[in-house]
């Protein structure tokens, strides 16, 4: 290659070396909480990583909002890394979409939502406290985790609803919201049935009653699967939970300890689909999408589908 | 005169189909691959005049080209406009997807640059740089189906489909397929196994649009609708390592695929202006301002060229080939019913 071939590729390194627009890391504030409330404009608290600072910003829209905050410190925000984002239930929708078209944002990013004053709780709670309790609760099976990507998706559903965690007196629960609004609450057997029916229990304990024998049955993993099938009129959604484990006492009758768990199992789903489905008209664990994935065409709309719906339970437990 | 052996072949319209692959802005469903699958069947089908023009003895597309000089200043043209397409991609996506960089323009311009240097490199060095990045597609797509995997629900994929739908999808894919002109065109570097790589390429053309098709489907779900481009979506929600910022491997590939789509451009549009023009200096710059010249215009008028493209592909790759076949044919029968006329004279 002739010496001047070279010239160019060096003078594109030495002057295009992506450093005319740098910022330094200590002059960033990284975002890790955002708490934000809608009523006629946004008012939004904000947690940094490694600071015990509290930001808050008011604006017509969120990102205006974060930019308000901006101002009370030296700092330049950076919401790539966010990790929690915690929202009163009016305008809900409007502030996901708005993250996820914003590619800085992971679509991974946990969604949390407060019936009311998410900025005030933001503001007042330490910073890891609301992040790890959504992990410990989803780990634990009270809860099924959501980022801002599922949730948008549930709510994209021909429904328009769905399931998302709630902070409510100082405990955890699943609720059922629509674009805007709480449309319901759901109790602590009905956010576990609803955890058992999306999927992916792992590593916790159930407790049984044998014969008045109490016993632990330790789930070492699960997997569920939801089926429709069309039979005349009606369509058939069997729900089939896989469970991998076993009672943690040997000198037990097995077959009794998995006629416990199926029950206990079916059981909180029951109560789920009742709550959810039954009395909240919501699909919240992919059901249209499992008629679509049959291809099963319906010209019914969803509440008038839901009568026609029967639900089936397949447990099946392997040690 | 350069060559490029039948794997390059593969290797440079593999890169090129990736690119339109990735700057898609339509949503995946079951109607769009069941359209993507017919209308890679269908240019198989309407590559065949092109494969068998170039078996005929001493074919030569520089000597043979329809209409001489006006035949190959179409085809320039026709590259200008795909380089145009191509930076429009750029400022679409740079705009769209996250890209650390202060204005579009500015990475246009500085992409134009990078561009005008590998092209005149030449035709070689390009068919080294497209191995390259055919490895780095494999890769890509490797990493997105591990993070995919996870994430993809198959419950996503409805399996329904209109007849509108699969048509308006086959005329779409057909409209994005401006490789096969450049096809054409290369073709004539490449001295043998011509239909293997032709052949491969289309397999090849087919498993990554499918497939593709498939992690959108299934990793994003109904988000596809709200999504600008939905190959990006995919590699954003489809993370396999701890780190949020995986997806920048995908924008890595976009950007080098960039750059390797506008040198192919500007490489056959000053090749061809060469020999319009012998004496004409500075082909390549001159490329390069007419396709960022061209963008420009079509971004600040708001024109969709995807009518124009379709036109333009089904002319260039499809109808020229074919009137240049019968032609030589016919020539060919003239010259021997020439030759068998004193033959039977003699008799």
């Amino acid at each position: 290659m002739k010496a001047k071939n070279l010239i160019p590729p060096f003078l594109l390194l030495l002057t295009l070396n992506g450093c005319s627009g740098k910022s330094e890391v200590r002059d960033k504030g990284f975002i890790r909480t955002i708490g934000a409330d809608y009523s006629d404009v946004q008012n939004i608290s904000l947690q940094l990583y490694d600071s015990d600072e509290i930001l808050t910003g008011q604006g017509s829209t969120l990102f205006s909002a974060i930019a308000d905050s901006e101002h009370t410190q030296g700092k330049k925000l950076f919401a790539g890394h966010l990790e929690l984002f915690a929202s009163s239930p009016e305008n809900i929708y409007e502030n996901l979409s708005t993250l996820l078209k914003n590619n800085r944002i992971s679509p991974s990013c946990s969604v949390i939502c407060v019936p009311e004053n998410a900025a005030g709780l933001v503001s007042e709670s330490e910073s890891d406290y609301l992040p790890e309790l959504i992990e410990s609760s989803d780990r634990s099976g009270l809860i099924v985790k959501k980022n801002i990507s599922s949730v948008i998706d549930d709510l994209l559903g021909t429904d328009g609803k769905a399931a998302v965690p709630i902070f409510k007196d100082k405990e955890i629960y699943m609720a059922v919201i629509d674009g805007e609004k709480i449309i319901g609450v759901l109790t602590r057997d009905e956010s576990s049935g609803l955890c058992w029916l999306n999927g992916g229990i792992k590593d916790i304990y159930l407790p049984l009653d044998i014969n008045g024998r109490k016993v632990d049955f330790y789930v070492r993993k699960s997997s569920t699967k939801i089926t429709a099938e069309k039979q005349g009129d009606k369509i058939n959604i069997t729900a089939e939970i896989k469970i991998n484990g076993n009672a943690e006492e040997a000198d037990i009758d097995r077959e009794a300890v998995k006629q416990n768990v199926s029950e206990q199992v079916s059981g909180l789903c029951a109560k789920t689909i009742a709550k959810t489905v039954t009395g909240m008209k919501a699909d919240v664990f992919g059901i249209e999408k499992s008629i679509n994935a049959r291809g099963i065409s319906e010209s019914r709309t969803w509440e008038d589908l839901i009568p026609n719906i029967n639900f089936y339970y397949k447990i099946k437990i392997s040690e | 005169m350069s060559k490029i052996s039948h794997s390059q072949l593969f290797a440079v319209l593999i890169g090129i189909r990736m690119f339109s692959i990735i700057c898609s802005v339509h949503p995946s469903d079951a109607g769009q691959m069941a359209g993507a699958a017919i209308s890679i069947l269908l240019q198989l089908a309407a590559a065949i005049p092109m494969i068998a023009l170039y078996r005929q003895k001493n074919f030569s597309l520089k000597k043979e080209l329809l209409f001489g000089k006006f035949g190959k200043a179409v085809y320039a043209l026709f590259f200008i406009l795909w380089g145009s397409v191509s930076f429009s991609n750029l400022w679409g996506v740079t705009k769209s997807v996250y890209f650390p960089i202060d204005s579009s323009l500015t990475g246009a311009v500085i992409l134009a640059a990078i561009c005008i240097y590998t092209a005149s490199m030449g035709i070689k060095s390009l068919n080294r740089y497209s191995t390259i990045m055919l490895g780095l597609i494999f890769f890509s797509l490797f990493i997105m189906i591990l993070g995919a995997y996870p994430k993809a629900e198959l419950s996503n994929f409805a399996p329904n489909a209109d007849f509108t739908e699969i048509t308006e999808s086959v005329i779409r894919e057909f409209c994005s397929s401006g490789e096969l002109v450049m096809m054409f065109i290369l073709l004539e570097f490449v001295p043998e196994k011509r239909s293997k790589s032709i052949t491969a390429f289309f397999t090849g053309k087919f498993i990554l649009t499918e497939l593709v098709a498939v992690i959108e489907i299934t990793v994003l779900g109904k988000i596809m609708g709200l999504s600008d481009y939905p190959f990006f979506s995919a590699g954003a929600y489809s993370q396999p390592f701890s780190i949020q910022r995986a997806d920048s491997l995908y924008m890595i590939l976009f950007t080098m695929l960039c750059v390797m789509t506008v040198t192919l451009q500007i490489v056959l549009c000053s090749m061809l202006i060469k020999e319009i023009f012998p004496d004409l200096k500075y082909n390549t710059l001159l490329s390069t301002v007419l396709m960022l010249g061209a963008s420009s215009a079509v971004n600040i008028l708001n024109i969709d060229l995807t009518a124009i493209t379709g036109i333009l592909i089904l002319l260039l790759a499809v109808i020229v080939p074919i009137i240049m076949y019968i032609r030589r044919k016919l020539k060919h029968e003239g010259k021997k019913s020439d030759s068998a006329v004193p033959a039977s004279a003699d008799a």
